[in-house]
């Protein structure tokens, strides 16, 4: 049995489903993350660890222990609020050791601990000031670290960094991964973005609408995207309807032209989808590989990215290529041949 | 060398909309002219004429009524009405105020509760005391209801043991003006204290709970220190209003309860006692005890804010 499992987790408030068939069973020290929209059911099911909301039916346990029906202020887990939730009327200090104070550990624990916790999160000499006297970065961090300093079993965070800019994003979030390393501590991660999940997780879980869409590690999300949804909210894709051709040999039809991808079944006359990233287009014409032909329809200056839009018979195509200054840009309008490996496009 | 001079900075022309936002402290005039007029004019003619004698001279000698033992009872009798009145106001207001915010109370039992406690927290004065004298007077209709609840004892002897007047409830003492007074000081208390419980957030009681708080732990530690100066600051509110209150304590005790206001009212009326230089001192001494009840609410509500800002 696993360290966290969530078995048969059903949540409905009225009449409305929150959260349906959820099956998840978590190993302890590894990090997962809840990835999906507002509404897909992922922050309820994290409430429902945190003790929050009780399931409608299902049962969760720790350790194995039954938590499902205890209150939160018994299930010895750790939560990190979006709103940071610090208590205004305490120092930095006193939020971090409240946890402690509160079962009961004696002063010069609660100290020291308070002492190792401001180290973890570098902000040693902030112990006394109150959280208004912080910017919002310090204050998730204290937030942490006080959801850490009791030593809980399971450690929640609910898109902690959502308040925050996004320099304070990218850098918080590689400290969270730290700490959790460091401590080792099973973590549930709840966020609607995509960059965080992919890069902090050992394993995402992505929900749309109450449903558990696809478990896996980042690489399979990305690269192996087991539904339309899937493909759609995580990363950029190309979703294009195509005819089928041979599906034996897995040919399909572009218009007029023909792509090779794996081979594929049709299923009660559902509609064929060609999926293929944006970063799997190349431009030019490459033999072995699947060429297609169209006109360039817009060209998107992204940064480091430059997104190139193909139209080929009706069906636009983006493609991704690196910003360099040497870049040799196509013109709106011309002709454009575009390649794509046979193994990187897949029928959805 | 030719040189070619920038073209001189023209002021951009202001919009109408601007130069009307200029101006918009224009509104505020007749709010500082209502001060003015109202109460730093008379409130300097009492301070003025606090130091003057019937002849308009200088004088020190008004301010030793202050030592009367008449005058220290009425100031501590009217403390005394203000006290336990801000308190019973301030609890029950404070768990109304509760309700309405914390207790899934109905959306329309909370919007009729705050109305309620709009207008009642202005309905003081003449109209409240004869309402109460009306209901809860000697010959009030519910005294009369409770009068006639009779029944035999056992030796068929008739008992109507729920004259509330045969079990030492007064109106016109200091029950019944406790009793009115909480009337129109719990409502203040809800309106007062309501933003306040509205700014305690679910995330504050959901953290503490997830740090192993049981809810008793979550109001010691974090809801009612926060709350704490608003809290302190409504009931220094309420204080304020009752240590101020005439109307309804004359005309439900007819000035048999000894209040500081009555006195002042009687010494500037000259129907009772005649000096109204007196009666200015005793005045101005009232001013002093609100200014500190003023200054302590703003000290505690500052407080508050600071907590509050992040």
């Amino acid at each position: 049995m696993s360290y966290l499992e969530l078995t048969n987790i059903h949540k409905a408030f009225g009449t409305s489903v929150a959260v349906e068939n959820f099956n998840l069973s978590v190993e302890q020290g590894e990090f997962i993350s809840f990835l999906g929209p507002s509404g897909c059911g992922k922050t309820t099911t994290l409430r429902m660890i945190a003790g929050f909301e009780i399931p409608t039916s299902g049962y969760i346990t720790i350790n194995s222990n039954d938590l499902t029906y205890l209150p939160p202020n018994k299930r010895n887990v750790g939560m990190v609020f979006q709103s940071y939730a610090l208590f205004p009327n305490m120092t930095v200090a006193e939020n971090i050791g409240y946890g402690l104070k509160i079962a009961g550990k004696n002063k010069s624990e609660i100290a020291t601990r308070v002492e190792e916790m401001l180290a973890l999160i570098h902000l040693e000499d902030y112990g006394k000031r109150y959280p208004f006297q912080l910017s919002g970065g310090q204050q998730q961090r204290v937030a942490l670290a006080r959801a850490l300093a009791f030593q809980p079993q399971v450690l929640l965070l609910d898109e902690p960094l959502s308040a925050l800019d996004a320099k304070i994003r990218v850098e918080l979030r590689m400290e969270i991964r730290r700490i959790q390393q460091t401590l080792g501590i099973t973590t549930i991660y709840v966020t609607h973005d995509q960059e965080e999940a992919l890069s902090l997780s050992d394993r995402i879980v992505v929900m749309s609408q109450g449903k558990m869409e696809q478990v896996g590690t980042p690489s399979e999300i990305y690269n192996f995207p087991a539904t339309e949804f899937v493909a759609k909210f995580v990363g950029q894709i190309n979703l294009i309807p195509v005819d089928a051709h041979e599906p034996e040999e897995g040919l399909v039809k572009v218009g007029s032209q023909v792509v090779r991808t794996a081979k594929y079944e049709i299923l009660d006359n559902k509609p064929l989808r060609l999926a293929v990233r944006p970063e799997e287009l190349n431009p030019g014409h490459l033999d072995g590989a699947n060429n297609l032909s169209g006109k360039v329809d817009s060209i998107t200056y992204l940064g480091s990215i430059v997104r190139i839009r193909v139209d080929v018979e009706g069906h636009p195509f983006s493609l991704d290529v690196f910003n360099e200054r040497k870049l040799n840009m196509p013109v709106v309008g011309e002709q454009f041949q575009v390649n794509f490996p046979v193994d990187a496009c897949w029928i959805l | 060398m030719d040189q070619t001079l920038p073209p001189p900075v023209v002021p951009a022309k202001k919009s109408i909309w601007e130069r009307l936002s200029e101006t918009n402290w224009i509104g505020l005039v007749p709010f500082f002219a209502f001060i003015f007029f109202f109460l730093l004019l008379p409130s300097s003619n009492l301070l003025l004429k606090s130091f003057q004698d019937f002849n308009g001279n200088f004088t020190l000698s008004n301010y030793a009524v202050m030592q009367n033992p008449y005058v220290i009872k009425a100031y501590s009798v009217s403390l005394r009405v203000s006290v336990i009145t801000s308190v019973v106001g301030g609890v029950f207001g404070f768990f109304v105020a509760y309700a309405i915010v914390l207790g899934n109370t109905p959306k329309w039992m909370r919007n009729f509760l705050m109305t309620f406690s709009g207008l009642a927290a202005n309905f003081g004065g003449v109209p409240l005391a004869f309402s109460y004298i009306a209901t809860l007077g000697r010959t009030g209709f519910v005294t009369a209801i409770l009068k006639s609840i009779c029944y035999p004892d056992p030796t068929g002897a008739q008992v109507c043991p729920f004259n509330p007047y045969d079990n030492g409830f007064n109106l016109y003492s200091m029950t019944g003006l406790v009793l009115a007074y909480t009337y129109f000081q719990f409502p203040l208390m809800v309106l007062t204290i309501t933003p306040a419980l509205e700014g305690l957030k679910k995330e504050w009681r959901e953290a503490s709970a997830n740090l192993g708080a049981s809810p008793w732990q979550y109001w010691r530690d974090v809801a009612l220190p926060i709350l704490a100066p608003s809290i302190l600051g409504a009931t220094l509110l309420l204080f304020g209003s009752a240590f101020g209150a005439y109307a309804t304590a004359y005309a439900l005790t007819g000035g048999s309860i000894y209040l500081i206001t009555i006195l002042i009212a009687q010494q500037i009326r000259g129907d009772v006692l005649n000096n109204p230089y007196e009666g200015y001192a005793l005045a101005v001494g009232m001013i002093v005890i609100m200014g500190i009840t003023i200054l302590a609410y703003n000290v505690l509500q500052r407080r508050t804010s600071r907590w509050l800002k992040s």
